[in-house]
């Protein structure tokens, strides 16, 4: 239990660091001319490596091809039809739970 | 070096072999999907609410943006607290893991590692290493935030995964808006969590009912907005394709934070 209370502790100091560690860094500078492209470049960069490391990786460093992908699939349809963020997540839940019962 | 009107690069194929496979493998690709896209109506990508066009710096219009993930963050909540029950976990260290951290990943990742046996420091590292997009979404949110040390430190923990998009503003990013837009995402983890610890034995599998997919979706409809133009498409192709294939050879945590290294890597210009 102690094991368990002690990673929390140490997890939530580590956090903490590693998200002030970018804001205290920058010290409210402008962004260098020659960073100003990749940092345009970073929300689609980072946004887009999340989407493809949540959607296809399985446990323990597998790729793993599952019905999240329909679920994705469909709420970026859903999307692209003008439908609102929160009813396209509700779909892809939906989906999702819908192909694992088939 | 091709012209174009929406160049944000200039490549230099001498500087390295990311680029180089870059330039041979994943533009040509890109020019194919976009030679798609143009083929969809216009209008249809990213229509109706575009939340990263409205750039207003407050808490209200932060508060706009965050709003629709607020739901889904309950669900994802529920998700994280039946599965710390699963692994022997009791009521209160999910909730106050959930209070302290408030990074579900990384939450997630930790738990997996001391469930399969492992070492507090392994668990930490695990846990890190996932949380560590963070940092390079530091370094951009970063200029938006004001103040003193302890100020921007204390601001700077509302940085959550959508922190990136939703708080934007038109003059970079700005601090009221992003503590807004993450609001709602941190109410619904925390009674999410709540919820999830207490329903552990009713809920027992939160992916049958395709929880695991909410966070995959929101990212795509997120990224379908970003996607304006030739240059940020290939960063997307180029951070697909460089994540993707480091899943199975990098631990969790780590491909995103390369791919986003080697991608600002590759478009930084002399």
């Amino acid at each position: 239990m102690s094991a368990t209370w002690a990673t929390i502790g140490l997890l939530s100091v580590l956090t903490f660091v590693i998200r002030a560690a970018g804001p205290v860094a920058l010290r409210r500078r402008q962004v260098p001319r020659s960073l100003a492209a990749p940092v345009a470049a970073l929300p689609t960069a980072l946004i887009c490596g999340l989407l493809v490391t949540q959607t296809l990786a399985g446990a323990n460093q597998t790729l793993e091809v599952d019905e999240k992908l329909l679920g994705v699939a469909a709420a970026g349809i859903a999307t692209m039809l003008g439908v609102p963020m929160a009813f396209s997540l509700l779909l892809a839940a939906a989906v999702t739970a819908a192909a694992r019962l088939l | 070096m091709r012209p174009g009107a929406n160049r944000l690069f200039h490549w230099c194929p001498q500087r390295s072999a990311i680029t180089l496979v870059y330039l041979f493998t994943i533009r040509p690709f890109s020019d194919g999907v976009s030679s798609c896209l143009r083929r969809v109506p216009r209008g249809w990508l990213g229509t109706a609410q575009s939340i990263a066009v409205a750039s207003e710096d407050s808490l209200g219009a932060g508060l706009r943006a965050g709003l629709p993930i607020g739901l889904p963050m309950v669900l994802i909540g529920i998700s994280f607290g039946v599965t710390a029950r699963s692994y022997g976990w009791g009521v209160v260290a999910p909730i106050v893991m959930s209070l302290l951290v408030f990074g579900g990943a990384g939450q997630i990742a930790t738990l997996g590692v001391l469930g399969a046996g492992g070492s507090v420091p392994a668990a930490v590292l695990a846990g890190g290493l996932v949380n560590l997009r963070f940092l390079i979404a530091g370094l951009a949110i970063g200029t938006g935030l004001h103040g003193g040390v302890l100020r921007r430190s204390l601001l700077s923990q509302s940085i959550v995964d959508a922190s990136v998009v939703l708080a934007r503003t038109n003059a970079g990013y700005g601090g009221r808006r992003l503590v807004g837009s993450t609001v709602p995402q941190w109410l619904g983890w925390q009674v999410g969590t709540v919820v999830g610890v207490f329903l552990a034995g009713v809920l027992a599998n939160p992916d049958r009912y395709g929880i695991d997919a909410l966070f995959p979706a929101f990212f795509f409809v997120l990224l379908l907005r970003e996607v304006r133009g030739r240059a940020l498409l290939e960063v997307a192709v180029g951070a697909a394709v460089l994540a993707g294939a480091l899943i199975p050879v990098a631990p969790a945590g780590v491909p995103v934070v390369f791919a986003c290294a080697a991608i600002m890597l590759a478009g930084f210009r002399q």
